[in-house]
Formats: structure tokens, C-alpha cells, sequence
């Protein structure tokens, strides 16, 4: 049971090219901000995105621990994108809890799939990091300037 | 890797907590040694990814109450005695 959550202004993580009020997001996380979690829902009731987020006592780094989005934001799958930016929003709003919670934007996640590696690889700049298991899902690290790139696209 | 299934449009991989027990480890070695991961040489991450593998193997068999010795060695340095 979620108890103790709160809204957080999700607002600055609009994509540009979305009309404002087209758009309800919701970001809510416990008092102590152990998890976060973030929907993106279109007004009409279309669930665009969701995501989940851990800011673990004494880690370094924030980790996204879950993020599913619409297939029609996803530039491995289909080349006339109906949503573009929501991965970026989504990246953006870790790093905005890892500063927070004095990280300094650092987020780490897993790969999916191989091409959704090579996209966050490409487009955000993404590192790999040593997996725990050869076998299992790719990790990869945002970070430094990167970090500050995407979050500082949202500014202004 | 697994195939990605279309049904659900998984973007990201759900993350265990044994996984982020793994990176605490990883980019905790990191801050003790400095090594600012993101941008280290290849050297600098064999070195830290070595070192964070050793202890968190250590931290797994002491809480599985297992002998140190089952651990592996710190790049194939073996311990006497």
C-alpha cells in the first residue's frame, strides 16, 4: 500500500513539441524518496509512459529501475514516431531525483534490448558498466556532462 | 539477451536488487579509489570492477555462510596459508 507519497512538478519535462495542457503527468514518490514513480498520461486517458525509480541509503547513483513506454515512442520499432521525447523526459527526471538526492545526476539502468542499447549509446551518451552477469541485460551509466546535457535541455 | 516482446514495449530492463547491490559495491570501489567510472580508462575500470567483484563475492559468502576461500581470487592471486 503507497502511503506517504507526494506530487512533484513534472512540468519542465514536457517535450517541446507537446501542447501543455495536452498532458497530466503524475510524479509521486515515498517522504523518504526510497522510490520514485512517474506516468505520463495523455488527457484522453492514454497511458504514454511509466517508470520507476530507486535512491538506495548510501548508493552513489540513482537507479531507473523500470521504464515502459507506448511502442509508438520507440525508434527501434517503428520509424514515424507518434510520441518523441519521452525517454529523454523520463531520463531527465532521474537525473533530477539523483541530484537531489546527492548523486550529482549519476543514473545507471539496463538495456532492454540490443538495439535500444545502441540508441542510448547514440543519443544520450550512454556508457557501459560491468554487469553483474555476462549473460544478463547491458548496464549502462549517465553521467558528468551528458547528465547535465539532457537535464539542461529542459531549462529554458 | 532476451527478444523483446512486443506486447509489453519494455524500454528498460527491470533492475534487482541484487543488481543494485552489485553497482553500491562497483561505484562505491569507485569512490574509494577515485576512479571517476563514467570517464576511467579501461585499466582504471579492470582494476575497480576487479576489486568490487572480489568484495561483493566476499559480502555474498559471508552471508550465505560460506568459507572465504570459495570466493575468487583477486585476479587469480591466490592467498597463502
Amino acid at each position: 500500500m503507497i502511503r506517504n507519497w507526494k506530487f512533484v512538478t513534472m512540468g519542465r519535462f514536457l517535450p517541446a513539441h507537446f501542447h501543455a495542457n495536452a498532458f497530466i503527468l503524475f510524479a509521486f514518490s515515498f517522504l523518504k524518496v526510497y522510490r520514485s514513480f512517474v506516468i505520463i498520461k495523455l488527457k484522453e486517458g492514454e497511458i504514454v509512459a511509466l517508470g520507476a525509480y530507486r535512491v538506495r541509503e548510501g548508493s552513489v547513483a540513482v537507479y531507473i529501475a523500470y521504464i515502459e513506454s507506448q511502442p509508438e515512442s520507440n525508434p527501434t520499432l517503428t520509424k514515424q514516431k507518434k510520441y518523441r521525447g519521452i525517454r529523454k523526459a523520463m531520463i531527465a527526471f532521474g537525473i533530477q531525483l539523483s541530484i537531489d538526492a546527492n548523486c550529482n545526476g549519476v543514473v545507471v539502468f539496463e538495456a532492454k534490448t540490443d538495439e535500444l542499447e545502441q540508441h542510448y549509446i547514440r543519443d544520450f551518451g550512454a556508457r557501459p558498466v560491468a554487469s553483474l552477469y555476462p549473460d544478463g541485460p547491458k548496464t549502462f551509466m549517465i553521467a558528468d556532462q551528458v547528465a547535465k546535457d539532457i537535464f539542461s535541455s529542459y531549462l529554458f | 539477451m532476451k527478444e523483446y516482446n512486443k506486447d509489453f514495449h519494455i524500454d528498460f530492463s527491470p533492475m534487482t536488487d541484487e543488481t543494485m547491490s552489485w553497482l553500491d559495491e562497483l561505484l562505491m570501489t569507485c569512490k574509494r579509489f577515485n576512479v571517476d567510472y563514467y570517464n576511467a580508462s579501461e585499466k582504471d575500470r579492470a582494476f575497480v570492477e576487479a576489486v568490487a567483484r572480489k568484495n561483493y563475492g566476499l559480502k555474498q559468502a559471508h552471508a550465505n555462510g560460506k568459507a572465504a576461500s570459495t570466493v575468487a581470487p583477486f585476479f587469480g592471486i591466490h592467498r597463502a596459508g
